[in-house]
């Protein structure tokens, strides 16, 4: 499919690349929960597209209201969503953009330092552990994760939410050995 | 319920259909004026802790066999060998490594669970519970990060292990040492 995109057009405001910075993580989520890998990630820059475009086209007109504007993008989308790459080069086309509005939004978020990390993990339980790693690493769903551990799929539940506070919570703490 | 137990609740199909839709209203709002600091705390510890595992640090007690695989990554590796006496010992951290894996010999026979306490001190600064070990390894690993280790320099640590056997738990061995780093 040939694609032609205005080369003129500008490249994504301030304001433009701060409101998807903040709203990038929303949309994420809001794909992670329906969609695996690569298609999640191309839907959230279709959405991040779609919402450049109307702040461009003048759509939104409040900008208090873009959080809500972002997430009816994300729902109209859910509902007819392409499932193939063209989706992306098609609104490029539309709305007139030759590059990504907002420029590492949708790359892989920062991580946390990975020293405070590792001092952190290492205090959390052997089924804390487990299920962290099932969750995040082998995209394990709960069922499956209890199944594995020998718990019921809501102790997975239970088990992951207190880890994940108190991960949290040490996080913000100092690093352990740095407490003297 | 806190906002991390909530973004968990809607990012792992815990929640109904009508609470997905009033909480994706409410995230959404927050998120455009900057108020939803868990998502980027959701979003960094899982990536985070995918990279970990790949590095091979996500467990910091490992095996024999997982200390080899580790040490076989590629990764700069250095490798400690530590003496079961609870003498003063003095560990030389690389200025460059990338990992330190720290093997402690011990009989662990009849162990059913090992929890590690480190003091600094008379003071307990950290429980280590549940950690992962291989009885027939005849010893415990310890894998860090290189940067931990760094960080250490110059902490004394008072290192206590304790076996969970059929018939109860107990002491079962204790490390003193402090770590420089060198090169």
């Amino acid at each position: 499919m040939s694609v032609t995109v205005e080369v003129s057009a500008p490249a994504p405001t301030p304001d433009e690349r701060e409101l998807c910075r903040r709203l990038a993580p929303a949309v994420r989520a809001f794909a992670q929960r329906r969609l695996r890998g690569a298609a999640a990630e191309d839907f959230a820059q279709d959405v991040l597209l779609t919402l450049v475009g109307a702040l461009r086209a003048g759509r939104i007109e409040d900008v208090s209201k873009a959080g809500a504007f972002a997430l009816g993008i994300c729902r109209h989308l859910a509902a007819d969503r392409a499932r193939s790459r063209d989706r992306r080069r098609e609104l490029m086309e539309r709305y007139g953009v030759t590059e990504l509005p907002v420029e590492g939004a949708w790359e892989e978020p920062a991580v946390l330092p990975r020293d405070h990390l590792e001092d952190c993990v290492s205090q959390l339980g052997a089924k804390a552990r487990a299920v962290l790693r099932a969750t995040f690493y082998d995209d394990d769903g709960d069922a499956e994760i209890a199944a594995g551990l020998g718990v019921t799929a809501q102790n997975v539940r239970v088990i992951r939410h207190r880890a994940l506070a108190t991960l949290r919570e040490c996080m913000d703490r100092p690093i352990s050995w740095s407490v003297r | 319920m806190s906002d991390l137990e909530r973004l968990d609740d809607y990012l792992r199909g815990a929640m109904t259909d009508g609470e997905v839709d009033a909480y994706e209203e409410d995230l959404f709002a927050r998120a455009a004026t900057g108020d939803a600091p868990e998502l980027a705390f959701r979003e960094r510890l899982a990536t985070s802790v995918r990279l970990a595992v790949e590095r091979g640090t996500f467990e910091v007690h490992v095996t024999a066999a997982e200390a080899d695989r580790i040490a076989a990554s590629g990764l700069k590796v250095q490798r400690l060998e530590l003496a079961n006496t609870p003498e003063m010992q003095t560990c030389a951290v690389e200025r460059d490594c990338d990992l330190m894996i720290s093997r402690f010999p011990i009989d662990l026979t009849g162990v059913r669970g090992l929890d590690v306490e480190i003091y600094a001190g008379d003071r307990l600064s950290k429980v280590m519970p549940d950690v992962s070990f291989d009885a027939n390894d005849g010893a415990v690993f310890l894998c860090c990060e290189g940067e931990l280790a760094r960080k250490a320099a110059g902490f004394v640590a008072r290192t206590k292990l304790y076996a969970r056997y059929d018939d109860g738990r107990r002491m079962v061995a204790e490390i003193n040492a402090v770590s420089v780093v060198v090169g």
